[in-house]
């Protein structure tokens, strides 16, 4: 069956979250850019509305109807008003996820209700590291085994919310293999002795949404760490970072979106030689290009994530959902920018924001060639 | 004979200017980014080696006399030397093209349609002791692209003339010793009725307004310049009350706006290869560090596909800006080059950066980087001095050349 349209429950909860996002993320997202931090009130009145809950089993403190369909839907509405908070609000994110879909019923509810619970703890994934490769499971991080449990050295770049994180799930390499084989993903404490988070990182966008370096020492994990419940644990982990780029590609589509949005109104006001911009067909056309490109990606993300949601792999398609969604949304913010003219490029306007946060988001899960990769090795497997 | 390499003496300029650009400009580049400013030791240090080098000073600007590059260059390759020179300043910082010393922008349409005595007086005014700058405005918060649609006003009363309106994004405006400034007598008039005057800093009714925070280009200054009733000089009109008079010359302020860009034009197109160059060279370099020494072949090709993608690009868009400066150097009508230096260097430039941030993975977009402030620094280059869809038009415009094309 094929059907765009979100369910009931779907509609309402996305009046919500507009609502929310008006009333609340708007107002504080230019300030929250150059603070650095989003308001920290703004988590609970996230948590309140249940926007945290959205693709967690009901057994877990979820809400039945809403599916990770539901959440990108969600995270669509968020990201256009500001991504940055879309990001720093996620505390359960895909370190839930991966608990969900690797973890054993004791490492799901002793790591996620308590988290759910909280509006400032949350989980965190570690996967990027300064390897060009760490997205296609070229982790420098190892685990080695010692007695029951893993010794894990490393360190991980870019993660999310590390600061207030209960836990980390890492993703580290055990054994040799090609792809995600040979990968463990293990949860790390917060009080592990082994286990440093490091400074702040800056990025030239998303600056409301705090990323951390996070070094593991000689850091011991025992075997109750290791994430080893579900029957293919490579293909469970690729599926977890398909999650991420059907969202993160959902994301930055609706960051390209909230650019354009700005050029078409600008454009059926602005006046050059004796008429609106938009009436002159050259940049009528250059604006309508963009605008398709961000309505296939975000037909892409939709594919990628009802996929997922289905219980089928999506790898095939949130690799292409992400290249095309990170491409659409950095074209549109720059494209965006130039029918302001000048005006564009000042930080008067949120324009600016979006081309940073859109190149910025782009590669957070890994830069296009390695999305390539993982297709590649998907489609045409290493004999 | 076709030949397409740098003379000596230019290879000399070149290679002087990337030192300089490598050593003082680039150790100095990111906290200038942060700041908006280079610091003042900066000009005490730099801006006495550099002085006669000018934004558009291949097209006619510069001091008085010829500045010191110019004349070792000789005259006759001055817009291929601009050029040359164009794409280390980009490579470097772009900034420091407007931050040298100098007339600058202002330089160009003032050593093209000033009298004698203006010359005299203004490009003086910038000699001697200490930095100082000139700047240009003719851009309005109501008129960017569509020049002819200024409304800053001007009436002459008595021996002078009285200017009111407001110009925004003016490089240089509020440390500027002068500006030149357009304004109209009407603006139903189009052309025909704009006017251009030497304002100098400091004349009454002259306020700055604000200095722009903006995404890239920081450390260049922008300012907005209010006009009420700032009165100045008859004597301060560019080329006269003459000029203006008569059939033939009903056009000058708009043709004096205009001279600037025929020059202007492809040294914003190299200056974009350069920032592109930049960004370039940073990804080889992170490459060879961290990639491909210990990857299996396929995933090297895929990568090294696109690096030569980057190459071909620059170099097509570097030769289209020599082609351009080297029929100024020889009295060859250029402004269709111009056009296409300008709206293709700056154009793949922004593909370059956003190819190398993203080859370079969570490295490539951390703040505080060549790589980060090339991608900030670009997208401007495709706005000023004629946005890309300007550019467009005017190449339409020489393009289908039996046919009258409507604006746009």
């Amino acid at each position: 069956m094929i059907s765009f349209q979100p369910t009931d429950e779907e509609q309402q909860l996305l009046e919500t979250v507009r609502r929310f996002s008006e009333d609340v993320v708007i107002p504080d997202a230019r300030e929250a850019d150059v603070r650095g931090e989003i308001d920290p009130s703004i988590r609970g009145q996230y948590c309140e509305l249940g926007l945290h809950l959205l693709g967690i089993p009901e057994s877990l403190g979820g809400i039945g109807e809403f599916t990770l369909t539901s959440k990108l839907l969600m995270e669509e509405v968020l990201a256009n008003a500001s991504v940055s908070h879309a990001l720093a609000l996620d505390s359960a994110g895909l370190g839930a996820q991966a608990i969900i879909r690797l973890g054993s019923e004791a490492q799901q509810q002793h790591c996620l209700p308590p988290v759910l619970e909280e509006p400032n703890k949350a989980v965190a994934f570690a996967v990027s590291e300064a390897d060009l490769a760490s997205h296609t499971g070229h982790f420098q991080t190892r685990a080695e085994k010692k007695g029951g449990g893993y010794v894990l050295n490393g360190e991980k770049l870019a993660v999310l919310n590390a600061d207030r994180a209960e836990h980390i799930v890492v993703l580290a390499r055990a054994e040799s293999g090609s792809g995600f084989s040979g990968v463990k993903a293990l949860i790390v404490e917060k009080d592990n002795p082994g286990v440093t988070v490091g400074s702040r990182q800056k990025f030239m966008g998303l600056n409301a949404a705090p990323t951390f370096e996070v070094i593991f020492t000689d850091c011991e994990v025992s075997s109750e760490a290791e994430l080893c419940s579900a029957e293919n644990i490579a293909q469970e982990i690729v599926q977890v970072l398909n999650i991420g780029r059907a969202i993160n590609g959902a994301r930055n589509v609706a960051v390209g979106q909230a650019a354009l949005a700005m050029a078409v109104d600008y454009a059926q006001e602005r006046e050059a030689f004796g008429k609106k911009i938009c009436q002159h067909q050259g940049l009528a056309f250059f604006i309508v290009d963009k605008e398709v490109a961000l309505n296939a990606a975000q037909a892409l993300n939709y594919k990628a994530i009802s996929r997922v949601t289905q219980g089928k792999d999506a790898t095939q398609a949130a690799c292409l959902a992400i290249n095309y969604s990170n491409r659409a949304a950095v074209q549109a913010t720059i494209d965006s920018i130039q029918v302001f003219g000048g005006a564009g490029f000042m930080k008067d306007l949120n324009v600016e924001r979006y081309m940073r946060d859109a190149r910025t988001l782009a590669n957070v899960l890994g830069s296009e060639a390695e999305h390539n990769e993982v297709l590649g090795e998907y489609l045409y497997p290493a004999a | 004979m076709i030949e397409l390499e740098i003379p000596q003496n230019l290879k000399n300029i070149r290679d002087m200017l990337h030192g300089l650009m490598k050593s003082k400009v680039r150790p100095l580049c990111l906290q200038a980014d942060i700041d908006g400013k280079y610091p003042e030791s900066f000009y005490d240090e730099i801006a006495p080696m550099m002085s006669g080098m000018s934004l558009g000073g291949g097209g006619g600007g510069g001091g008085k006399k010829g500045g010191g590059m110019s004349e070792a260059a000789g005259m006759k390759n001055m817009a291929l030397m601009a050029i040359v020179a164009g794409e280390e300043i980009g490579w470097g910082d772009p900034t420091f093209a407007l931050n040298m010393p100098g007339p600058g922008t202002g330089g160009p349409a003032l050593a093209a349609r000033g009298t004698p005595e203006q010359k005299e007086k203004y490009f003086g005014m910038l000699e001697g002791k200490g930095a100082k700058w000139a700047a240009y405005g003719l851009t309005e918060p109501g008129a960017g692209s569509d020049v002819a649609n200024i409304k800053t006003n001007c009436r002459k009363e008595g021996n002078e003339w009285v200017i009111n309106g407001r110009k925004c994004f003016i490089s240089n405006g509020a440390k500027a010793e002068w500006t030149i400034v357009f304004a109209t007598v009407d603006p139903k008039l189009g052309h025909a009725g704009q006017r251009v005057f030497v304002v100098e800093k400091d004349t009454p009714g002259l306020t700055i307004g604000k200095i722009e925070n903006k995404l890239g280009f920081r450390a260049s200054e922008t300012a907005e310049m209010i006009f009420e009733e700032c009165r100045v000089p008859a004597e301060n009109l560019v080329g006269g009350e003459a000029a203006y008079e008569g059939k033939d010359k009903a056009k000058e302020g708009f043709k004096t706006a205009m001279q600037f860009f025929d020059t202007s034009r492809p040294m914003v197109g190299i200056m974009g290869v350069g920032i592109g160059r930049a960004a370039y060279e940073e990804l080889e370099a992170w490459i060879k560090d961290n990639y491909w020494l210990s990857r299996p072949i396929p995933r090297y090709a895929a990568i090294r596909d696109r690096l030569f993608e980057m190459q071909q690009k620059l170099e097509a868009a570097r030769l289209l800006c020599w082609k351009a400066a080297w029929m100024a150097d020889n009295g060859i009508a250029n402004t269709k080059e111009a056009s296409m230096s300008k709206m293709y260097g700056p154009g793949i430039a922004m593909e370059v950066c956003s190819e190398a941030v993203d080859i370079m993975g969570t490295h490539g977009s951390l703040a505080g980087t060549i790589v980060d402030k090339c991608y900030r620094d670009i997208k401007v280059f495709d706005i000023f001095e004629g946005t890309h869809q300007i550019q467009q038009t005017v190449i339409a415009k020489h393009l289908f050349d039996r046919v009258p094309m409507t604006t746009g």
